[in-house]
């Protein structure tokens, strides 16, 4: 039966281009809608504030998104502080000393973090850190990030590691060098790529997490630079603003969506992908 | 190799940091619901009664929500991710291959609150207005009329959410089984062809190959789906009153309730520990999909990372 199985693959031609189409079209609405926005007020979305829920009231506010940019900013950039610490040397766990049983645990472990709901890093930090610091802030949501973007940083330095064909290590210690010292110089120019990667992947992950953020780093519809303030984030304001029935707000969601999406996440993702992909070991 | 204090040290610290991160994300979860459970477990998990300001706190609804629109777009995604990875990794022009594989793999990386707002604003009052009305008249057909019957339709409701939640997970499932796909001996597809097989033969006899790495990637994306919150949370219509096994009507899962109420649940302290507790009961759900993928899958945990 020639002819039947042209039909099923005509099927699943139809199938997965529709799909790739719908998802295409998810893209194509974020330019579509947000990219109007940003080319109407101009710089000043980058610069501005974001207006006030009582705008309407006092005449013409400022519209900007500079807080909820720099929220982002500051809540990832606390949160990779954090997590790449942590992620590094336990990915090198994981990678030299893989057949030790501290290493497998530490595997299961990364991957229980990777497969937790987001939205619990969001609940128990705010139990751990906003109930006792009376307040949300950006430090909180920066530990809370950090929960999800260690795994991310562990696993691709481990993966990254494994990589290294084991004579290389074995040259530098035929040397009578240290092991720390080839694993840290040696290779260095073999492994930076991959966890670069990694990291790299890890904050785009963690610039899009809204569900642990909405508890944990509150508001604020001015700049501010302190840790321990509330700040909003790109992610948090897409969803606020985007239930209301405000014009305004409802674009301001389309332009935070776009810089989130083809400002911050995409341009990470393709460097990320493209350090790998050169550096290949 | 054995005596180096520092090295020690340091992948010490790493392994320390872990068990910080997982016991963080843990105890307070615990240590914040267990009087709740104590006094309002049972409840939690039999009764459909959620009323907090009564103090009932019946929340099996949630439970069958969240397995309801799982279940839905584990099930729309199943076809979508196999085909589309098919495309990526057999079928397509040799060109166009890598464009497909690169393309799907960067909307992985499109956050779910970018979904929610565009299911929101784009998706949801299209499919009110064009298809809703006639699977409203699909009402009418004995037991599957069931899953159309609602008096209004909405444009926020279990199905919208399941639509979108399943396009969201298509790119995962997608990357995991392109993966394994890519991986499959060369001398398996040469031995079909040499039998005289077609391109569909080889098709065939490499998914029934690497079937663990399909189950595995679609569990995976069972797993996202369960726990995702933001597009749910915007999507689903948040009604929180007893579960219908029903996709036109508005619904909840456990993260759109918890998204949607934990913020003024704290004047009420038991109604947060309420949140917290399903959040724990959502934790233990997952955990026994992913025990189950495990048991299939092999890579299960660079799976993970894949996608």
């Amino acid at each position: 039966m020639p002819r039947l199985y042209k039909l099923w693959i005509a099927l699943i031609y139809l199938v997965g281009l529709s799909s790739l189409g719908v998802l295409l079209w998810v893209l194509g609405s974020i330019i579509v809608n947000g990219l109007p926005v940003i080319m109407k007020y101009g710089l000043d979305i980058f610069t501005k504030n974001i207006p006030p829920p009582m705008f309407l009231f006092f005449g013409k506010p400022e519209v900007g998104l500079a807080p909820a940019i720099i929220g982002t900013l500051m809540v990832v950039g606390i949160a990779i502080l954090i997590s790449f610490p942590i992620g590094f040397t336990a990915g090198i766990l994981i990678a030299e000393f893989r057949h030790s049983r501290l290493a497998k645990l530490a595997e299961e472990l990364a991957s229980t973090l990777v497969e937790v709901p987001t939205i619990t890093a969001g609940i128990s930090i705010y139990w751990l850190l906003v109930i006792p610091m009376h307040n949300p802030s950006a430090l909180a949501g920066g530990v809370a990030l950090s929960l999800i973007m260690i795994p991310y940083i562990a696993i691709y330095t481990a993966e990254t590691y494994k990589r290294v064909p084991m004579t290389i290590k074995e040259g530098g210690l035929a040397l009578g060098l240290k092991y720390s010292t080839v694993l840290f110089k040696v290779i260095r120019g073999l492994v930076l790529p991959g966890v670069l990667s990694g990291t790299l992947m890890a904050l785009a992950k963690g610039a899009g997490e809204a569900a642990p953020l909405l508890f944990t780093a509150g508001w604020n519809d001015k700049v501010t630079l302190n840790p321990f303030d509330q700040v909003s984030t790109l992610s948090v304001l897409i969803y606020k603003f985007g239930f209301s029935s405000q014009e305004l707000w409802r674009e301001l969601s389309w332009a935070a969506s776009f810089i989130l999406v083809f400002i911050i996440i995409l341009p990470l993702v393709v460097i990320s992908k493209m350090m790998v992909r050169r550096h290949e070991i | 190799m054995l005596r180096e204090r520092k090295l020690k040290a340091i992948v010490l610290f790493g392994f320390l940091g872990l068990v910080a991160a997982v016991l963080v994300l843990t105890v307070p979860l615990f240590v914040n619901s267990y009087d709740f459970l104590l006094k309002y477990g049972k409840e939690l998990l039999t009764s459909m009664n959620w009323n907090p300001p009564q103090n009932e706190y019946g929340g099996l609804q949630f439970v069958l929500g969240t397995l309801w629109v799982t279940f839905w777009s584990t099930l729309i995604a199943t076809p979508l991710s196999i085909s589309l990875a098919l495309l990526a990794a057999e079928l397509a022009p040799q060109r166009l291959r890598g464009l497909i594989a690169g393309l799907t793999d960067l909307i992985a990386a499109i956050p779910s609150v970018v979904y929610g707002y565009w299911g929101l604003t784009v998706f949801a009052p299209l499919l009110a207005n064009t298809i809703y009305p006639y699977l409203l008249g699909l009402s009418k057909l004995p037991i599957i009329g069931i899953l159309f019957s609602t008096s209004v339709i909405s444009p926020q409701c279990v199905l919208t959410a399941v639509l979108v939640l399943s396009l969201m997970i298509t790119p995962y499932a997608t990357a995991i089984i392109r993966n394994g796909y890519e991986m499959i001996p060369k001398d398996l597809v040469e031995a079909v062809y040499a039998l005289g097989g077609t391109k569909w033969d080889v098709i065939k006899v490499n998914l029934g190959y690497i079937k663990s790495t399909i189950i595995a990637g679609v569990i995976i994306a069972a797993g996202r789906a369960m726990g995702e919150t933001m597009a749910v949370t915007m999507l689903i219509g948040n009604n929180v009153g007893p579960f219908k096994p029903c996709l036109l009507c508005r619904g909840s899962t456990i993260t759109s309730v918890v998204a949607n109420e934990f913020e003024e649940a704290l004047l009420n302290p038991y109604h947060a520990k309420a949140l917290t507790a399903l959040i724990l009961v959502l934790i233990v759900m997952g955990s026994l999909l992913l025990a189950f993928g495990r048991k299939i899958g092999k890579k299960f945990v660079e799976a993970e990372i894949v996608a």
